[in-house]
């Protein structure tokens, strides 16, 4: 399956254009497509238009994300007034606001000391051990590191100073970063890739997954 | 909902947006658990989904231009948390070039006798046809949830590249890859149905009787 015969086939998919009808990969898009279309899509879902239960589940649910005011706990002698106030629901306004304004202040601040931590940590620590190369199946390649943050932001940001437009990811269990490298590749590229153990793809697309080691 | 009122409610704020989202939630809950249901095959996880999207819709509606009804913008965002619900329930195992589909077509159709698919007779061909891509497409969900669920959507909704990538969160590259392992994938998983319907190519006489 070259890359061409699959742009076939998903444009076909897609019930996009018609060039190239008797290609193998359109025939097959076609027929997949009737199939699909052909499957019953609405699932029976019998949902009441309003549901006072599922829509105070739901103001339940903003209030903790910090959506409506009520998510702040003013103190019982506010709370009756809350409570009748035909305000109440309200964008944090007032006191409220003042004390969600020290509340973030706290927190910057907090994050700060972490931050400044963390960098002093990073800057005495030995750096992670280096990654080992686990395995490549399917033009993915895997890195194995007792650090996988560390080697995705090290990567990421030395591609990016090479001009590669990198994107990072991140899933259950492990980290990566995908990059549609310039062609040719150039050799800065190339040597970055090579420092980090990761063959130069052929066709450009750089697909690395990036997880933690599990022994020493 | 009417996509203006939905603005004027997010430069609002306050009572407004406790409004809005009953109103979001009287419009659009059903459309959206009917699809979260449809991904996730599960509907306690596809209603915290949905309530979860609205959530994120009035996180993000500063961003929301007003230049496209409102309902696509919320599908999206829907989408993108199925996406990432599908993925942390199993890691993806690309398939190779190299793998032989002889042996996985074998594979699936000793699948098939185990579950005992009626064999079709040549009247009732076209419905065993359609049974067969039922039961053959289940398995892909069940298998490949999130491949099975973008190529449902690229059929359609038919989905450009540019925005399945934005679904996925990864480059116009990788998507293309992607995609290319929702081929490969659904070849081995369709198999038995695709062995009916080139039977039926090479022997249309039999299908039309």
């Amino acid at each position: 399956m070259t890359e061409d015969d699959d742009s076939l086939w998903f444009e076909t998919l897609a019930g996009r254009g018609s060039a190239n009808g008797s290609h193998p990969a359109a025939i097959e898009a076609r027929a997949l497509r009737t199939a699909i279309l052909s499957q019953p899509r609405d699932i029976a879902v019998s949902v009441p238009l309003q549901d006072p239960r599922r829509e105070a589940s739901l103001l339940e649910r903003a209030r903790r994300e910090g959506l409506l005011v009520d998510s702040l706990d003013l103190g019982p002698a506010t709370r009756h007034l809350r409570a009748s106030s035909p305000l109440r629901g309200h964008y944090a306004t007032g006191r409220a606001l003042r004390n969600r304004t020290r509340v973030r202040y706290g927190l910057a601040a907090v994050a700060a000391v972490v931050f400044v931590g963390t960098a002093f940590v990073t800057l005495v620590r030995p750096p992670p051990h280096a990654p080992t190369l686990r395995g490549s199946s399917g033009g993915i390649v895997r890195l194995e590191t007792s650090d996988p943050r560390s080697l995705q932001r090290e990567l990421l940001s030395e591609l990016n100073s090479a001009g590669v437009s990198a994107t990072p990811y991140e899933r259950l269990g492990g980290r990566g970063v995908d990059a549609d490298l310039p062609q040719p590749v150039p050799e800065n590229v190339r040597a970055i890739l090579a420092r980090h153990h990761i063959k130069t793809p052929a066709d450009g697309v750089l697909r690395v997954e990036i997880v933690e080691s599990r022994g020493p | 909902m009417d996509r203006f009122a939905f603005m004027r409610a997010c430069r609002e704020g306050g009572v407004a947006i406790e409004q809005a989202l009953r109103t979001l939630d009287q419009c659009y809950c059903r459309i959206l658990l009917t699809e979260a249901i449809r991904g996730l095959h599960d509907s306690d996880a596809a209603a915290d989904l949905v309530q979860e999207t609205f959530i994120k819709v009035w996180q993000r509606c500063a961003t929301f231009q007003g230049d496209s009804e409102l309902l696509p913008w919320i599908r999206s965002i829907l989408r993108h948390g199925l996406i990432d619900r599908l993925r942390a329930r199993a890691r993806e195992v690309p398939l190779d070039d190299e793998q032989d589909p002889d042996l996985e077509v074998g594979a699936r159709i000793a699948d098939l006798s185990r579950e005992q698919i009626p064999t079709p007779d040549v009247q009732a061909r076209r419905r065993q046809q359609d049974e067969c891509f039922r039961l053959c497409w289940e398995r892909f969900q069940r298998t490949a949830p999130a491949h099975a669920l973008v190529m449902s959507w690229i059929v359609e909704d038919g989905l450009t590249n540019e925005e399945i990538a934005q679904l996925l969160g990864r480059t116009p590259g990788a998507t293309r890859e992607f995609i290319s392992q929702c081929r490969k994938r659904a070849r081995i998983h369709l198999a038995e149905w695709r062995q009916l319907v080139a039977d039926d190519a090479e022997n249309p006489a039999a299908a039309d009787v």
